[in-house]
């Protein structure tokens, strides 16, 4: 399973729609559940579903699903 | 200097005619730098040093962490300390003598002085840099005239947008051509501005501010009063960042929307991502994302006592730091903090509550229809207690009988409704011309003298609305 299937999971998840269809473009614009406070319940979960640690500069100013890919596979890295 | 003095008007006059001869970028950012400072020394020269050491601070603890990298935290923990004691001491300092007067000597009384204007904005908008710096999100700009106008430019300078470094140093080294059409667009946003500043807000301000002074008023009164200050802060408020964007875009930069149509917003969240959105964000992502995600608040991940996992504790608890911090910004009297504490506590009845209503509910045609003037109503509410300094005096005329009151105290009420409506009429035909029918006619050879007739209606308004004594923006004050 690539990051962004198991990224996919964890949003169907968190938004509760086993219908959302997840890409790296997918952004907060395009699912109107996904405000500030979601952001942090998303993050956490995502954060849980990695085994990973989060620090807020790496979660403020993503863009979208693909960044966060992107940062997970880079923490993952060690980076 | 403000947007609204006719002194403002030659000011952008010459700047712009000045800028536009100059075939460098280089010698167009020492203009606009030189021209920012006088923008902001035009009445008190002096706070131009401030202005400076705020700007100062961040360009050096820029450099510093690139320097030094491993002192990173420090250094920012340092510029972030020094530039928000100064804003405290002077946002704070004469509550602290008011409250202390017994034991506080006249020698540090006399030291109280005003808030410089602007200086929470530029605060912000500095220390944005030097976060994101530290956060890896932005290059350090070695340049100090580029930073120095980055810190101090005149559109943005005294009431926001709170820009970001990584939207406005990019276009500060980005040479600029005068393009006619954003000389249209931006004198158009400018004039819409300033129609919505002097027409709508001065217009309704004076009244507004009778029913808040009334010593005695009925329900209505004071829901109508609470009614016109909502309609009037929106329109102050997103018409002063219009006129900035607009100047701004005249001079070839472009500045981030800080409004947009936040009283069709169908939740609280949704609410602080159309209302004063640059600070919102900031607030987001300097204050609310650090206090979810620091390592010294997550030892409390928690809930205390049961030691359950659970992100709605962990979000609700930031967003009450977040707002709590909202409300002090705003001003050291208590109904600031009371303000700031309801927003987040509608927030979180929102995310506990209707949040949680199944999608097919949510998805219905009608939702939107009734959560909009749900959330509208939980705006009111929150305008008025933003509005009433006394604490006292919002509790007892929250408890009034909304049905008592003198024939002429609904006559009052009635036409300061119908003032407001009178005024949401423009803000109405704003939205759907910018939606509808701007989209529609832009390419035809009707929107050319369209366009033109629209700015001198505007500019008559505005010229038939001023009065003698123009009253400040209400930010200015923050």
């Amino acid at each position: 399973m690539t990051t962004l299937e198991k990224l996919a999971d964890v949003l169907r998840d968190v938004f509760e729609d086993d219908d959302l269809v997840v890409t790296r473009t997918t952004s907060a614009r395009e699912i109107a559940a996904w405000d500030s406070v979601m952001h942090v319940t998303l993050m956490i979960s995502v954060e849980r579903a990695f085994g990973l640690r989060f620090k807020s500069g790496n979660v403020a100013g993503l863009k979208n699903v693909g960044e966060l890919a992107d940062l997970v596979d880079r923490l993952k890295a060690g980076g | 200097m403000s947007f609204v003095q006719v002194e403002f008007l030659g000011f952008l006059l010459v700047v712009f005619c000045v800028y536009w001869a100059l075939a460098r970028v280089s010698w167009q950012n020492r203009l606009l730098l030189v021209a920012s400072y006088v923008f902001y020394g035009w009445v008190h020269p002096g706070l131009g040093l401030l202005l400076a050491a705020v700007t100062m601070v961040n360009y050096l603890a820029g450099r510093a962490i690139v320097s030094r990298p491993d002192l990173g935290g420090r250094i920012v923990g340092a510029a972030t300390a020094l530039c928000i004691l100064t804003l405290c001491g002077f946002k704070y300092f004469g509550w602290f003598v008011e409250a202390f007067a017994a034991v506080i000597p006249e020698s540090v009384a006399i030291l109280r002085v005003g808030l410089p204007l602007g200086l929470s904005f530029y605060t912000f908008h500095n220390l944005a840099y030097t976060i994101d710096v530290h956060r890896g999100r932005v290059q350090v700009e070695r340049d100090v005239e580029t930073y120095l106008l980055y810190g101090s430019y005149f559109p943005q300078l005294v009431a926001g947008p709170v820009e970001r470094p990584s939207n406005m140093l990019p276009q500060f080294h980005t040479p600029r051509q005068f393009d006619v059409e954003k000389l249209r667009s931006g004198l158009g946003l400018a004039l819409w501005g300033a129609f919505k500043k002097i027409a709508i807000a001065d217009t309704i301000s004076p009244f507004v501010d009778m029913l808040f002074a009334h010593p005695d008023p009925s329900w209505a009164m004071v829901w109508a009063g609470a009614l016109g200050f909502t309609v009037q802060a929106l329109a102050d408020f997103s018409g002063y960042t219009d006129i900035a964007r607009g100047s701004s875009r005249m001079l070839g930069i472009e500045l981030m929307k800080n409004f947009d149509h936040p009283y069709l917003a169908a939740s609280p969240m949704e609410f602080w991502q159309r209302w004063h959105i640059s600070f919102s964000t900031w607030l987001r992502d300097y204050v609310y994302l650090p206090a979810c995600f620091s390592p010294f608040v997550r030892r409390w991940i928690t809930i205390p006592f049961t030691g359950e996992w659970s992100p709605f504790w962990h979000t609700t608890r930031a967003l009450f730091i977040t707002m709590f911090a909202s409300g002090i910004w705003h001003g050291s009297t208590w109904n600031f903090v009371v303000w700031g504490l309801y927003h987040a506590t509608m927030a979180t009845v929102y995310t506990a509550v209707l949040a949680k209503l199944p999608k097919k509910v949510k998805k219905q045609k009608g939702w939107r229809w009734g959560t909009v003037p749900l959330q509208f109503g939980v705006t009111v509410v929150g305008m008025y207690i933003f509005r009433e300094p006394s604490l006292a005096n919002s509790w007892a005329r929250l408890q009034l009988n909304p049905f008592a009151g003198t024939r002429d105290e609904w006559i009052v009420a009635v036409s300061m409704v119908g003032l407001c409506v009178a005024g949401a009429i423009p803000l109405v035909a704003g939205l759907v011309a910018e939606r509808y029918v701007i989209p529609r006619l832009r390419d035809l050879p009707v929107y050319l003298p369209l366009q033109t007739t629209a700015w001198a209606v505007f500019a008559l308004a505005v010229f038939s609305s001023v009065r003698t004594t123009a009253t400040d923006f209400i930010y200015f004050q923050f």
